[in-house]
């Protein structure tokens, strides 16, 4: 069941090329401005390369990747009842949370296809000359845990609020809405105590310091930032698998 | 009650609504039983029930002799359905989308793909997108679905929608050979009452809500008496005569003929045989008739006598 929602997914040419060219193509364009304002400006403008250039593309797939990841993840979850294939899936008796658990797997193994495209690009700028204050030897794994977190708990929201709400667009909408405009705003609140409990101040405790979104803006504890993480999935998942079995097909 | 699904107090409430009101049915294995109304009758409603995709309000369902819902996930195993119009995804092939289908099946449904392909005539169609099929050929790959998990049961609505004549006689003929020759239960709702005539052995009528009779296509249609068709120059004014004899429980005009429904028996016959040539009315035809199963159907749902044929 899980090849079959991989098959709904990398079937659907539009998605597949909008994802690549948001996670990828982005990235793409970046590099090549900054190259050619470097070969244009050499001392003005530093090389693409390096670790420095590594670190840069690796926090725009962080960027890219949360927008593409969003929508994977809200088309597998809304794809069978925007269809009206859920009612013909129920009919073969399988269960109601199975159907919704196949959905995430999906998600994320083609979501990890993209990225894993996209980390291999930044390694490969980082082999290019330029400038450099790390070794990405010694942070790639760390940064690989990063945007595999960030990148999968995205899918895995994306995809238990379109199935909540059976909509691919608005989830879609809804998240970029949340990430980048109320949440940051939140974030930025210091007299606001939850802020702990937002699912971006979180995953950013996992990231090293170039990586985080948030800067040093919101550090705490990464037992509490996994704790955050994990509250956010499960009630999403519940809130999914509540709906799932209890609505018509 | 003893059948392959069997029905009782089932009832489905939308608010104060009921969209099935308190049904009992039995439908015996090897058989195409017909699920017969008007539009808004709760046929699809009541497929839904038995499907899993709806809850009912009340009552109980037994499917392949397992009860539901527990049994559900061993009966709907072994049962294709088509419910409303097929639905597909549109950038996935035929065949892909039955994979999908298939998976959530067994291994079995999988490796029946081509041959249910091939059965309803899509094998050399298979690789293009179903949105490029025709309402046709959507039809038909919602029969394959239906057919992937080789199904003992068969539940299909209004399955002959968007089908062209030669589709429905195909279908017709698959449909039968589904019941006479493999021995599986074809239980299929409808308003098309001649295709269901043609193709099933009992039938269910549901009114409102309701079950309002059930039997053989022969049990129904020799119910409600004995029927006459009169031709003669004035219909118009033969009826206007007949109007309360004491004989004639209902009487139509179709085709320029006087349809009538009469109290069994000869004496009816020549009662009103009588009455029109003593009006002076020239009777040129009279005969028995055999109740179509639309005319019953037409007399026993609340339609009966809204609308006269042209």
């Amino acid at each position: 069941m899980i090849h079959a929602e991989v098959l709904k997914l990398i079937r659907r040419r539009g998605l597949m090329i909008a994802s690549a060219v948001v996670m990828l193509g982005s990235l793409l364009l970046v590099i090549g401005i900054v190259a050619g304002l470097h070969a244009h400006d050499p001392r003005g403008n530093d090389a693409v390369g390096g670790e420095q250039g590594y670190t840069a593309v690796v926090f725009l797939l962080l960027v890219f990747g949360s927008f593409a990841s969003g929508m994977i993840g809200a088309t597998a979850g809304a794809g069978d009842h925007t269809a009206g294939v859920f009612r013909d899936l129920v009919a073969t008796g399988v269960s109601r949370t199975k159907l919704l658990a196949v959905r995430f797997p999906g998600a994320l193994i083609v979501t990890a296809v993209l990225l894993a495209a996209g980390m291999a690009l930044a390694v490969a700028v980082g082999q290019l000359n330029g400038p450099s204050t790390g070794s990405i030897a010694s942070e790639l794994p760390g940064d690989v845990e990063m945007a595999a977190l960030l990148i999968g708990t995205q899918v895995v929201l994306a995809c238990a609020l379109a199935t909540l709400f059976s909509s691919r667009g608005w989830i879609i909408g809804g998240l970029i809405a949340f990430q980048w405009i109320l949440e940051p705003l939140l974030i930025h609140a210091t007299h606001v105590s939850l802020r702990e409990w937002l699912i971006g101040g979180a995953i950013d405790q996992f990231g090293r310091d170039d990586l985080r979104r948030y800067g040093g803006e919101l550090r705490f504890g990464e037992g509490r930032a996994l704790l955050t993480i994990a509250v956010w999935m499960a009630v999403a998942i519940a809130l999914a698998a509540w709906r799932i079995t209890r609505r018509d097909a | 009650m003893d059948g392959i699904l069997e029905v009782a107090g089932l009832t489905k409430r939308y608010g104060k609504r009921a969209a099935v009101d308190d049904v009992d049915l039995a439908v015996p294995e090897a058989c195409a039983y017909g699920f017969l109304g008007p539009n808004g009758a709760g046929k699809t409603t009541l497929i839904r029930c038995l499907l899993g995709l709806t809850r009912p309000t009340a009552g109980t369902i037994r499917l392949l002799g397992l009860d539901q819902p527990g049994g559900r996930r061993q009966a709907l195993a072994r049962t294709g359905a088509i419910v409303e119009e097929p639905r597909f995804h549109g950038h996935l092939s035929g065949r892909e989308n039955l994979t999908t289908i298939a998976a959530a099946r067994d291994r079995d449904a999988v490796r029946r793909i081509d041959d249910v392909l091939r059965r309803v005539g899509l094998a050399d169609r298979a690789t293009e997108r179903v949105k490029r099929y025709s309402l046709g050929m959507r039809q038909r790959l919602g029969v394959a679905r239906a057919l992937l998990g080789d199904p003992q049961l068969l539940i299909l609505d209004e399955p002959t929608n968007g089908l062209d004549p030669a589709g429905i006689h195909e279908f017709r003929e698959m449909i039968r050979g589904f019941v006479e020759n493999e021995g599986r239960t074809v239980f299929l709702s409808s308003h098309l009452l001649d295709e269901v005539e043609r193709i099933c052995d009992r039938v269910a009528i549901v009114d409102r809500g309701r079950v309002v009779t059930e039997g053989s296509i022969a049990e129904l249609t020799a119910q409600g008496g004995s029927r006459l068709v009169i031709g003669v120059n004035d219909a118009e004014e033969a009826r206007r005569l007949l109007d309360g004899h004491a004989a004639v429980k209902a009487a139509s005009i179709d085709s320029g003929r006087l349809h009538l429904t009469v109290e069994p028996g000869q004496e009816a016959a020549a009662a009103i045989n009588r009455l029109l040539v003593e009006a002076g009315l020239d009777v040129h035809q009279l005969a028995p008739a055999q109740a179509t199963l639309e005319q019953r159907f037409l007399e026993i749902t609340s339609r009966l006598g809204e609308d006269e044929p042209e």
